[in-house]
């Protein structure tokens, strides 16, 4: 049975400890963790690095999650890249907006681990480990 | 499927977030926005009674939660609580109805059914229900699109607006 190389995660938080903590719940996955701290940093490193699944942060300076996952969405290269957003904004406007803009899925914080988990591994079909 | 109808300015409008649970005795519109989360309205209306969760997880925690509101994020505790609380209330299994929604997986890539922590949510909240031998009404889950529910509580009345992505076409 052939190893599957390990997941490719982007993290996309402007708070450099929000991304410290996400990454912590991610330890011991075994994943291959990116981090952006805004949607433009995410947009450069998508587009190098062509992660398996996209972990998106709402407000940001410069260029916000929604903003970010629209530019996505209108690539072919970059379309299909499952996005979760991340926020504490899970008000009934954003979550709307989040689905209409093209996320696959949201998570809000406090962020429960096996929630995120759950999320990435259905969104990545790979199997919970 | 009738016609959303705006609530007069007595009904309680309250948006429900994820692992939440409520139930209202007073004509209530509740809301919520899901993606492979699932939302059960639970209702008898021959008390006027009715309530929603939003849960986010299938099954049971994998081990003691803390708090009673994080308990309610799994699909198996979610339930059950909001279906005490309408029992707490006066109704009864036999004479409440459920709807159901939620439970997507939107995703461009093949995900097999069983992996769909959509699907598993839905699994675990309809065995609660048949367990309690509540009867479902009109019900939407699954699929590839994310929902957002309106429930009207005294009357079991529902409304599904869905969240097709209006982003711009792939370009190469």
């Amino acid at each position: 049975m052939t190893q599957q190389a390990p997941l490719k995660v982007l993290v996309v938080d402007d708070s450099p400890s929000q991304r410290e903590y996400i990454k912590l719940l991610l330890a011991d996955q075994g994943f291959v963790l990116l981090e952006a701290g805004n949607g433009r940093e995410a947009l450069q490193l998508v587009r190098r690095h062509h992660p398996d699944v996209i972990l998106m942060d709402i407000e940001m300076p410069e260029m916000d999650g929604f903003e970010a996952s629209s530019e996505l969405r209108t690539s072919n290269l970059t379309a299909g890249i499952p996005i979760i957003m991340v926020s504490a904004r899970s008000d009934e406007q954003n979550m709307e907006n989040a689905f209409l803009g093209g996320c696959n899925d949201y998570i809000s914080k406090p962020i429960h681990k096996m929630d995120m988990l759950n999320k990435i591994y259905s969104l990545t079909g790979r199997p919970l480990v | 499927m009738t016609a959303l109808v705006q609530p007069p300015p007595t009904v309680q409008q309250v948006y429900v977030l994820a692992g939440e649970v409520h139930v209202a005795t007073d004509p209530t519109r509740f809301s919520t926005v899901l993606g492979s989360c699932v939302a059960v309205c639970l209702y008898d209306t021959s008390l006027g009674v009715g309530g929603i969760n939003h849960v986010q997880m299938p099954d049971l925690p994998p081990r003691d939660v803390g708090s009673p509101e994080e308990l309610t994020r799994w699909a198996i505790p979610g339930t059950q609580r909001l279906i005490d609380r309408l029992v707490e209330l006066g109704s009864s299994p036999s004479s409440l109805r459920a709807k159901l929604f939620g439970g997507a997986c939107i995703s461009a890539s093949r995900v097999p059914e069983p992996m769909r922590i959509g699907s598993q949510n839905v699994r675990s909240v309809l065995s609660v229900l048949h367990a309690s031998g509540i009867r479902i009404g009109n019900s939407s889950t699954g699929g590839n699109i994310g929902v957002k529910v309106l429930f009207d509580s005294h009357s079991g009345s529902v409304w599904v607006k869905k969240l097709i992505p209006h982003t711009r076409a792939p370009q190469s």
